[in-house]
């Protein structure tokens, strides 16, 4: 629909004389609380400051500077730049604390406290706005080893000036204040009395604040209590007065703080309403604690069972298995977000994805498996076989690597290339994720052989299908090395330097060894014979870093022994030992667990009293235990298991029996939150939140913008090397408007073409917009990702009119600085589909719902587009659309589902999704009249080809049953004999029971004949049955039973054994005649018999043929044609498969849509006229021809808007349309 | 009598010409294919070049300019005239003359004012 504007500036778009107006605001895409931030310097000695708005528009924030120093840092009125003045308050001054106010005559006063030598003093400077020191001098001084807190000093509104600070006055804690009407001369310091606290107890971080109605805060942290370890726990707190300071109320508690494990300190408030405030303070852990029943632990015996952290996505991912006694079985895979400390997902075999139900049922184990980036993977430990998965976190995907077939969980062999025969146990495996392999190492036992295979797998491919590469093999009979150095305890592979390392064997055995990865070749075998220095019981972990092998190992206090205990250094070049011994205790056992590089050379190990780093380079030791970092664990238990480390943020991860803790090596996890508190009848206050993103941000001071009210913050962050300063602002948005230059173009283009808006422009004084600029404040606001909004508008009347022309994501930014040259940048950005283009969906759930309800679904569940975003209409002729993106960018999936419809989607001027329809039949939405706002008019069809013929190819919806060709399905063979049979043999048509055919015919190739048979009958083979669901027949084989007939055989010719011969006299004399020998005769026929009968066996072959029945979507086609065209040039024709076409209809409506598309492109034009806000593109406009007059019509594929505010000198000012269109 | 400041000094010798403090149109014409489209950005002082001229001028009163001028900063100016009333921030963008080669006296000294904010 087109755009409605406000009719007045309607009426002025069609103005010859015209006044517009542009404005650009910039701001961030997500909140800018909690901040955070970009640092105001970049050493490493800044802390300590204090900051103030001054009535000029100034922000003055001093700090401290490597102890000596104050630095007074000042912006211009215009807060745009920072500029530093650096103070030097003398050779072994050591400052401590500073405060600043604005001095009623418009300079600056800063209060010192600092020590020198044996001496805290406390003093005063004043300056000029921008840093010139006025007047300087003493107040008072004491003994420096006097326990003081910070200071703080405010200006009241009687004009006098009033400071805080705490001070250890046996036997008590107090806060004292001492009053100036000058910043010169100030009173003796008296102590405040504020009821409702314990006077030998500590309030921390005194800060003063008065609100319009007079009423002075002053905000501390208390010190309630004091644990075994001299922990401390402290809480919030405000006292009022409402009498400059003379008296002061009870002391509020606002934060509720129970125990040592998370405290609040140093609260600084500031007052936004009269009825706000918001109380900025920090909150102190030992550690962030994860408990492990939030990583899947659903009883005792369930334990995290290996961790890695993601440097780039800022995770740390692990698993958890079950560690008692029977299987260790895999229970949950982890994702935890650092930054926000919170469980972004858990993977088990009940999610989506699952990880296969063997995990949950074998050995898996605990500290076999190692990820990589945001991989994790787990496997069946103890198999030969091998069953692996990889959890890609990324893609929220698993793949399985299956080494053999189980049917039990339905898995299928994907992985060859392992040799035979193996046999023993995997191991374990580790991934590399830079080179997409995953390694494995098995243990091949049995006497003669007890032998280790290493090898990997490249997961990089879309599978199914991977190769096992072997890498080394190495045997330990082969090696002449005795059975008791069998059993790998650690194995570490270094593609790098071309190397992997071995240890192994049981208690009082230990093997190490080293070996080649590109030659299957030891290197070195560490083996006690050789090497006495090795260690007797074997190295459990290790890590190489550095040239040598860092291990731990289990302490012998055998003679040869004891002198071994703690770390064991093993250099790989000279092949010597060094045992070094933890300065932390002196032990002969230090119960190391798990060993880990950190990087930058140091060594990081758990174990059962805490984690411990050792620094090679100065050879120190440090601890983290809940002595060292009160609060590291919640029931204070030391002992650690596994490691990672975030080496950005000096971030150590642990596990422990109960869960998972992040912690600083700078200590304490400090993080600045916020309160708000609100006034109605007395102030209350709300629950805290986050107020900046890192853990190591504290100390935090505000101020507020004077012109807006937004809050300026500047914090100190530790490092391992000191701690410097950051600063954010709240701001939210900007208005570049100022800054646009003149004489350069503003431009946006918007198109239906299936590409982001795009918005160029330039902006003055581009150096302050340089990100790489740290003195400017306004550094940030042109920062890649950055959100514009842009608005064109008309002054009218002297009233200002505006219409949105859409919200853009800064993609470019460039400036580049050379001598006489102003420093302008120029600025590139597009609205937000540009993500849609590198935002990859792995899966879509099936749609079967209208296509604009299916773009909605993906934009919100893929693309983060809220739903609130979204303004789609119902499409024109839409259906139920079926169907399932795979691995397909967001941006193709919403415009193959647009186009299918006739419309495009984009990012309208209102900055939300809508779509548009492109149709010859669209409703006018702009009528020009005459050519009075026309500059330029041209016919252009230069993109445009000779295609008059669309032929669009579908498939119906449905399936059809269908029958091939026949085909033999299934053979048999045997063999049959005189015993006889009636056998049935089921024929399945396939292996997996799946394929159905249909009319199964027998082919008897082969079959036995006999006498024997052909006396009682034959054999016959038939088909007896088939399956009706065309799976399968079966075969049924009638073989004769020839036994009766044996038995006959027998039987006549034991008969006839038994019948005499018949002696028939005859003729002369007694002794002539003729004997018959019927007995013989029936044996004769008897063994006939049997010998027919047992000759009657023989072979049988027969082939059954069948049809197989299939389910095939018939195709289907339309065209479109140019018959116009066609008889011009002949037939040019274009084939292309449509989607979600079921229906000759609707291929025909695409093909009519696409041919549609060649014959506009045919009548494509431009035209430049004068800018018109109401125009948009996909707008059908019609507009007279320049010369003939006549009234052309045509759709708004491409609008060019441009800008130019003009100069006095040049006069090139315009404001204009460039407009391409297909005319209809 | 007019008494004019520039950057807190009352300036001893006021300037024999000035540009008008009058604001400039900033607009554009552009000739369309029957008419013509003109845009008019307002009248504006910002960013306006004021041009003072002195035929003569002593080297203490040229001394006087120059300082201001190697300051390079924005400065106060003050025309001290009965319309408009304005004082303006401005940055000295150019100050030049030529030597009167007798005595220590400027000549031809012409100095130019960029209007950066009307106070």
């Amino acid at each position: 629909m087109a755009l409605t504007l406000d009719p007045t500036l309607a009426t002025a778009q069609d103005s010859q004389s015209r006044k517009p107006l542009v404005e650009l605001i910039s701001s961030g895409l997500v909140a800018d609380i909690p901040f955070d931030g970009v640092a105001l310097t970049e050493t490493n000695e800044e802390s300590g400051q204090s900051v103030i708005t001054h009535s000029s528009g100034r922000l003055i924030i001093p700090h401290i500077y490597s102890d000596r120093y104050l630095e007074y840092v000042y912006t211009d009125i215009g807060r745009t730049e920072f500029t530093t003045v650096q103070i030097d308050m003398g050779s072994g001054s050591v400052l401590r604390s500073i405060a600043v106010t604005e001095l009623t005559d418009g300079n600056v006063g800063i209060l010192i406290l600092h020590a020198n030598g044996a001496t805290a003093y406390l003093s005063y400077k004043t300056f000029t706005p921008t840093g010139t020191v006025v007047n300087s001098g003493a107040i008072s001084n004491w003994n420096a080893s006097i326990w003081t807190t910070e200071i703080s000093v405010i200006t009241l509104a009687n004009n006098t000036y009033l400071a805080v600070y705490g001070k250890f006055n046996t036997p008590n804690y107090e806060l004292e204040k001492i009053t100036s009407s000058d910043f010169l001369s100030w009173s003796s310091a008296s102590v405040i009395s504020i009821s409702g606290l314990d006077t030998t107890k500590k309030k921390y971080n005194p800060s003063l604040l008065q609100i319009t109605t007079d009423d002075i805060f002053l905000w501390f942290d208390y010190l309630e209590t004091v644990g075994p370890n001299g922990e401390e726990l402290t809480n919030l707190y405000y006292s009022i007065s409402a009498d400059n300071g003379t008296s002061w109320a009870t002391a509020v508690k606002i934060t509720n703080y129970d125990d040592y494990t998370e405290i609040g300190k140093h609260p600084i408030a500031i007052q936004q309403a009269a009825d706000s405030m918001t109380v900025v303070f920090y909150e102190q852990r030992g550690s962030l604690w994860m408990p492990e029943e939030s990583l899947g632990v659903t009883d005792i015996n369930q334990s995290i069972s290996g961790i890695h952290f993601d440097p780039v996505g800022r995770k740390v991912y692990g698993y958890v298995t079950y560690i008692a006694a029977g299987n260790k079985i895999f229970i949950s895979a982890f994702q935890i977000d650092v930054d926000t400390w919170s469980v972004d997902k858990l993977w088990d075999t009940g999610t989506t994805p699952a990880f296969n139900t063997i995990y949950a049922n074998e050995h898996v184990w605990y500290g076999r498996w190692e990820g990589d980036s945001d991989y994790v993977l787990i496997g069946v430990k103890g198999s030969s076989d091998g069953f692996f998965a990889i959890l890609d976190a990324g893609l929220d995907t698993i793949t399985q690597l299956n080494f053999a077939n189980n049917a039990p969980y339905l898995l299928d062999q994907n992985v060859s290339g392992k040799s035979d025969p193996w046999s023993g146990d995997c191991y374990g495996g580790q991934l590399d994720a830079d080179t997409n392999r995953a390694w494995f190492l098995w243990e091949a036992g049995g006497l003669y052989s007890l032998s280790t295979y290493i090898g990997y797998v490249d997961y990089s491919g879309p599978g199914p299908d991977y190769t096992f590469t072997e890498v080394h093999t190495f045997s330990l009979y082969t090696a002449g090395l005795p059975w008791q150095s069998w059993g790998t305890t650690d194995w570490r592979l270094y593609p790098e330097i071309d190397m992997g390392f071995q240890a192994s064997g049981f208690a009082g055995s230990g093997l190490f060894r080293s070996f080649l990865l590109s030659e299957d070749a030891s290197v070195e075998i560490y083996d006690k014979t050789t090497y006495p220095d090795l260690p007797l019981n074997p190295i459990g972990s290790f890590v190489y870093d550095g040239g040598y092998i860092w291990g731990v190992f289990a302490y012998s206090s055998l003679p040869a022994e004891a002198h071994k205990r703690g770390l064991c250094r093993l250099d790989i070049t000279t092949h010597t030992f060094v045992y070094l011994r933890p300065s932390w205790a002196t032990l002969d056992e230090y119960a190391f667990e798990i060993v880990t590089a950190l990087g930058d050379g140091r060594i990081m190990i758990s174990g059962a009293y805490g984690v411990t780093i050792y620094n090679p380079s100065s050879d120190t030791w440090i601890l983290y235990d809940n002595d060292s970092v009160p609060g590291l664990t919640p029931n204070v238990s030391d002992d650690f298991d596994f490691l990672a480390y975030d080496s950005t943020n000096d971030m150590i991860f642990g596990s422990t029996s109960i869960g998972l803790a992040g912690f600083l090596e700078v200590g304490f996890v400090k993080q600045a939150h916020y309160l708000t508190g609100t006034y109605t009848t007395s102030w209350s206050f709300g629950a805290s939140s986050d107020f900046v993103l890192g853990y190591r941000d504290y100390d935090a001071v505000v101020t507020l913008d004077p012109d807006n009210g937004s809050i300026y913050a500047f914090w100190t962050t530790d490092i391992v090397a000191g701690s410097h300063l950051k600063w954010d602002n709240d701001s939210g948005t900007i208005d570049l408007s100022s800054y646009l230059l003149n004489d350069t173009e503003i431009s946006v283009t918007w198109t239906i073409e299936n590409e982001p808006s795009s918005l160029t422009f330039s902006v003055a004084e581009g150096h302050l917009f340089d990100n790489t600029n740290i003195n400017s404040l306004f550094r940030t606001y042109l920062e890649k990702g950055r959100k514009l909004s842009l608005r064109f508008g008309e002054k009218i009347s002297d009233i200002d009119y505006w219409a949105d022309q859409g919200e853009y994501i800064v993609t470019e930014n460039r400036i580049s600085y050379s001598r006489e040259r102003y420093p302008s940048m120029d600025v590139r950005a597009e609205s937000r589909d540009l993500f849609w283009d590198q935002n990859q969906v792995i899966a879509t759930p099936f749609y079967e719902v209208a296509p604009a309800a299916a773009i909605e679904d993906v934009l919100t569940t893929f693309a983060n587009v809220e739903a609130g975003d979204i303004n789609l209409p119902v499409f024109d002729d839409g259906f139920s659309i079926e169907t399932q993106w795979l691995d397909t960018y967001v941006s193709d999936i919403v415009n193959e589902l647009s186009e299918r419809f006739k419309y495009f989607t984009f990012y309208g001027m209102d900055g939300k999704v809508t779509s548009r329809k492109i149709s010859v039949t669209n409703a006018t939405d702009h009528a020009y009249p005459d050519n009075s706002k026309l500059f330029e008019f041209t016919p252009d069809d230069t993109f445009s080809s000779f295609i008059n013929r669309i032929i669009v190819t579908g498939q119906e919806l449905n399936f059809i049953e269908v029958l091939f060709a026949e085909e033999r399905v299934a053979s048999m063979q045997g063999t049959v004999g005189w015993w006889g049979a009636d056998k049935d043999h089921t024929h399945w048509y396939d292996d997996d029971k799946s394929r159905r055919c249909r009319f199964p015919r027998l082919d008897v190739i082969e079959t036995a004949t006999s006498i024997g048979f052909q006396l009682v009958g034959s054999i016959t083979e038939s088909i007896s049955y088939a399956d009706p669901d065309d799976k399968y027949c079966i075969v049924e084989i009638d073989v004769p039973s020839l036994i009766p007939i044996l038995i006959a055989g027998i039987a006549l010719y034991m008969l006839g054994n038994k019948i005499p011969d018949i002696v028939v006299v005859a003729g002369v004399g007694a002794s002539t005649g003729v004997t018959i020998p019927v007995g013989r005769w029936a044996e004769s026929v008897g063994l006939f018999l049997i010998l027919q009968v047992l000759a009657s066996v023989g072979s049988y072959q027969y082939d059954i043929y069948a049809q197989p029945v299939g389910e095939v979507r018939r195709s289907i086609q339309a065209q479109a044609d140019d018959l116009e065209l066609q008889n011009k040039v002949g037939i040019i024709e274009n084939k292309v498969e449509g989607f979600l076409c079921y229906s000759i209809a609707s291929c025909k409506s695409v093909a009519d849509f696409m041919l549609l598309m060649e014959q506009l492109q045919r009548s494509r034009l431009k035209f430049t006229k004068v800018a018109h806000l109401q125009d948009e593109v996909g707008d059908t406009i019609t507009h007279p021809h320049p010369y003939s007059g006549a009234t052309l019509k045509f759709l708004v594929n491409r609008l060019t808007r441009r800008y130019k505010t003009s100069s006095k000198e040049t006069g090139n000012g315009y404001f204009t349309d460039d407009i391409e269109g297909w005319r209809l | 009598m007019i008494t004019m400041t520039l950057g807190g000094q009352t300036l001893s010798k006021l300037p024999s010409d000035m540009t008008l403090i009058t604001p400039d149109r900033i607009s554009a014409m552009k000739k369309t294919y029957s008419n013509v489209a003109f845009f008019s950005w307002g009248n504006t002082l910002i960013g306006k070049v004021l041009e003072l001229k002195w035929p003569l001028l002593s080297f203490a009163e040229f001394d006087v300019l120059d300082t201001l001028f190697q300051a390079d900063s924005s400065v106060v100016f003050d025309p001290g005239i009965p319309s408009p009333t304005d004082t303006y921030t401005v940055e000295i963008i150019t100050l030049d003359g030529e030597y009167y080669m007798q005595t220590t006296r400027r000549t031809d000294v012409r100095m130019k004012l960029l209007i950066l904010a009307v106070i």
